[in-house]
């Protein structure tokens, strides 16, 4: 009986240490201090492991795909996820790659981003709003061709991670144009239906956090 | 008719019509329409303004009126930036009224100064493209190179190709349109594929129509064709190279305009040619020649080439980036 009470007694005083790993989960007590919020970081975007995806119709018929393969920029983000990413990104138009060599200077040529005048897209947030957990919609002027226009960009934080070389960050943002808008109208109207006005991009960003300083 | 050939006809085969029918017109009636005292400044002035009209109809075509318009006066709502190259169909538009204005003055000159009134315009309008007509990349270097070649194009329709200049052109403008296929500028290649087109055209007009009509005359070169084809080319050479993507050699650009010159390789054959067609005919040669050499040299050296770029060897830089 003894040894019984002996182990009951054990348990119990062993429940506060057991809970300890999910005392997080629980909810603060309302009279206590909010934690503060992370300052935004800076986060350098990573060139190599950047690329900005985009898809066209060819033709009326099958979805045509390349790629811009430098980007540079910065974006500003809290890691705790408590303000909106900014965005300031510049695409080198010279890097489109198709897979064609032939396509690629097609592409570069004054039919379509005319990269000798023009020789980068660039994108600046100008505001954001969160529509859930890491997930929001950024609103801020792009410039192509020398046009700018507000858009709208569906962006989404994909991860935090480590590396050697500290923490990064990744984004997906998503955003359809008319390329007509910008300028680019060849193959829309003459010839006819030869390339698809609608230009659908998908931007995929990492980047290093800047390290605080000491 | 499919959506690609009806913009070809749009493009290379109406305007070249248009150029066609207006040369027909002025080859039939007899009588010169007032301004001109002369048939054969007539002839020069308005088959220089339908070569023109060409240019200038097929770049509208392709890009709208708005973007020759836009160079000169600002449009209401018009966001669309002004591209260097679109000063090629504003020039094009210049130049189909100043073809039919030279043929005029040179007309109601003097007939001595007739020689250095074409002289002094040539090089007048020369040092205006080296000024006004530049490209991305263009240098005052380049804006040099691209005076002395507009005179040099213009000498060699005028003086190289001499009864051959329509011939001439159709081979030119054939080039550089093949030229900016292969640098992947569609629109240059239509808008040049409309000049050689109309070139043709019109030349056909004059080659059969003497045969079907008495009283027809061949069209003169007193200038205005010779100056109006010399700057397009010009032009049209050095928009090419600015805009270039393949990396054609420059000098290959440069040297198309003056191909008509190719009119004097054969010459020693033209000189004994029984029949001035015949000698026409070894012009023409000539010219289709040094065209061809060319092509030739410049398919050559697009297939040496050897595929650049590919993914970086710094495993590190790969993996982590920075």
């Amino acid at each position: 009986m003894k040894t019984r009470s002996i182990v009951v007694a054990s348990l119990l005083a062993m429940i506060p240490l057991a809970a300890a790993p999910f005392a997080q989960d629980v909810k603060p007590d309302a009279k206590a201090p909010a934690a503060p919020a992370a300052a935004p970081a800076t986060i350098t975007l990573d060139p190599v492991h950047s690329l900005a995806l985009f898809r066209v119709q060819h033709l009326g018929a099958g979805f045509f795909w390349g790629r811009f393969n430098e980007l540079a920029g910065t974006a500003t983000w809290s890691l705790d996820d408590s303000t909106a990413p900014v965005f300031d990104v510049t695409v080198d138009v010279k890097k489109v790659d198709t897979g064609s060599e032939k396509l690629d200077g097609n592409l570069q040529g004054p039919n379509f981003f005319n990269q000798a005048e023009f020789p980068t897209m660039t994108f600046k947030s100008k505001s954001a709003k969160k529509l859930g957990d890491r997930h929001y919609t950024v609103t801020g002027d792009l410039m192509l061709r020398g046009v700018t226009k507000s858009i709208d960009v569906d962006c989404t934080v994909t991860g935090v991670g480590k590396a050697p070389t500290g923490q990064k960050v990744g984004f997906e943002c998503v955003f359809t144009i008319n390329r007509a808008d910008y300028g680019m109208k060849w193959g829309i109207d003459a010839p006819k239906g030869a390339v698809g006005n609608e230009v659908k991009m998908t931007i995929a960003l990492e980047g290093d956090v800047a390290k605080a300083k000491s | 008719m499919s959506d690609v050939l009806e913009y070809i006809f749009g493009v290379v085969i109406f305007p070249a019509l248009v150029a066609s029918l207006i040369a027909l017109v002025v080859a039939v009636f007899a009588a010169p329409v007032w301004p001109f005292r002369s048939r054969a400044s007539e002839t020069e002035g308005l088959v220089g303004f339908a070569l023109m009209l060409a240019c200038v109809m097929s770049f509208a075509q392709d890009l709208g009126w708005n973007a020759i318009i836009r160079q000169f006066m600002a449009i209401q709502g018009d966001d669309t930036p002004i591209e260097k190259w679109h000063r090629l169909g504003a020039m094009a538009a210049i130049v189909a009224l100043g073809a039919p204005l030279l043929a005029f003055v040179r007309e109601r000159a003097p007939k001595r100064w007739g020689r250095e009134l074409s002289i002094g315009v040539s090089l007048k309008t020369a040092f205006l493209l080296a000024t006004l007509v530049s490209f991305p990349g263009s240098s005052p270097g380049w804006a040099v190179a691209q005076g002395f070649l507009a005179v040099a194009s213009t000498a060699a329709f005028s003086l190289g190709a001499r009864d051959v200049p329509l011939w001439s052109a159709w081979i030119t403008f054939a080039v550089l349109s093949a030229m900016a296929m292969l640098g992947g500028f569609a629109s240059l290649a239509v808008l040049c594929g409309a000049v050689s087109a109309a070139a043709f055209g019109v030349a056909t007009v004059y080659a059969i129509l003497p045969r079907l009509k008495s009283g027809v005359e061949p069209v003169p070169v007193g200038g205005a064709i010779g100056l109006a084809l010399g700057l397009l080319a010009t032009a049209v050479a050095h928009c090419g190279r600015a805009y270039d993507t393949t990396g054609t050699p420059p000098w290959m650009w440069m040297v198309v305009p003056v191909l008509p010159a190719g009119a004097l390789l054969l010459g020693r054959w033209a000189a004994k040619a029984k029949t001035p067609a015949r000698a026409k005919l070894w012009r023409v040669a000539g010219v289709a020649f040094f065209a061809g050499v060319l092509l030739v040299v410049l398919a050559l050296s697009q297939g040496g080439k050897e595929s650049s770029g590919g993914p970086s060897d710094d495993e590190l830089k790969q993996m982590y980036g920075g």
